[in-house]
């Protein structure tokens, strides 16, 4: 179903219809957003990489075979948008010692500093490479299979899971350090 | 697609940090990305006269020009256009200024009498000419832009 939903509108577009490519834009602009963002971590250049995702998108999509899936393709795009971003412009990264050393608590409820999800995904990110950070949203946020996220960004399988395992011994701990160890739903 | 029993408490947690976590991009976005691809105005200037007329428009011009220079000849046997050089003395170099001014005190050009519609006809030829003349350094212009 989502495949076919997704093949109706690469045909649509292809045909010229820019209201499909809108309705393309509303399927997958959250989380190609997110995708970017974790990876930036600056706002003002994730809305440029998404939009110059998107564009490229549009430019290539006659070039798409539906080997994989059109999300995986996309966020292949927005990746290596992301990696050229960051390859000119190096951002400062956050201490996470310095800045989480008042944020305590079992729970994170129990600290409305922590509600705001946003930021301790932030901070937890922050101890991360660019590499990791782009991997681990790939595996959590994005849902892809370690298969595409070789497809994604070019890595071996093995390479994959073990930057994966990394990545996710050190948000723990990073969560740890901020005293979450479980989410109040 | 994974199947969340699989993961383990700690992947669980992780998942729901970056789904809790998910951020909302503003409507600009999609906004910034539609007119992006929005093709530019494609309004297309359609000439009034064809090719065709035009070259049809322009060897009747020339023609008539050679006609009336080399061809014709009043009743009176004048030709349409009398120019008369004037003789130029250009021996006396020290004087040359003076010389020049007086060489051109002979120079006249006289019209001769032409039919109204002829001369009509030859104004609108010339009005046609370089209307095309402009239309066509537009289009030069738009199409380099």
């Amino acid at each position: 179903m989502h495949q076919t939903d997704d093949t109706y509108l690469i045909e649509q577009i292809l045909a010229g219809n820019n209201r499909a490519f809108g309705d393309l834009v509303d399927k997958y602009q959250v989380r190609v957003f997110n995708f970017v963002l974790n990876i930036l971590r600056n706002e003002e250049d994730a809305y440029e990489v998404v939009q110059d995702t998107f564009l490229k998108v549009h430019k290539s999509l006659n070039t798409f075979r539906n080997e994989s899936k059109l999300s995986t393709w996309m966020l292949r795009i927005a990746y290596f948008a992301c990696m050229t971003r960051l390859r000119k412009v190096k951002p400062n990264l956050v201490d996470i010692d310095n800045h989480s050393g008042h944020l305590n608590g079992n729970n994170v409820n129990e600290q409305s500093e922590l509600n705001d999800m946003r930021s301790v995904l932030t901070k937890a990110m922050d101890q991360l490479s660019d590499d990791e950070k782009g991997i681990v949203t790939l595996f959590y946020y994005n849902e892809q299979s370690i298969k595409e996220i070789c497809e994604i960004t070019g890595l071996t399988d093995s390479n994959v899971k073990i930057i994966l395992h990394r990545s996710r011994k050190k948000l723990n701990q990073a969560l740890l350090k901020m005293g979450i160890t479980e989410w109040a739903s | 697609m994974r199947e969340e029993q699989n993961m383990n408490p700690e992947d669980q947690m992780l998942k729901e940090l970056f789904r809790q976590g998910e951020k909302t991009p503003q409507a600009f976005l999609k906004e910034q990305i539609m007119a992006s691809i929005e093709p530019k105005s494609t309004f297309e200037y359609q000439p009034v006269i064809s090719k065709r007329a035009w070259w049809f428009i322009g060897s009747g011009f020339i023609s008539l020009m050679v006609y009336l220079l080399f061809g014709y000849k009043n009743e009176a046997g004048k030709p349409y256009f009398q120019v008369e050089l004037p003789s130029m003395d250009f021996n006396r170099l020290n004087q040359w200024s003076n010389d020049f001014t007086q060489a051109f005190d002979g120079l006249s050009f006289q019209l001769p009498e032409v039919p109204f519609s002829l001369l009509a006809a030859l104004s609108a030829l010339i009005i046609i000419g370089v209307s095309f003349m402009i239309s066509y350094q537009t289009r030069l212009f738009h199409s380099s832009h």
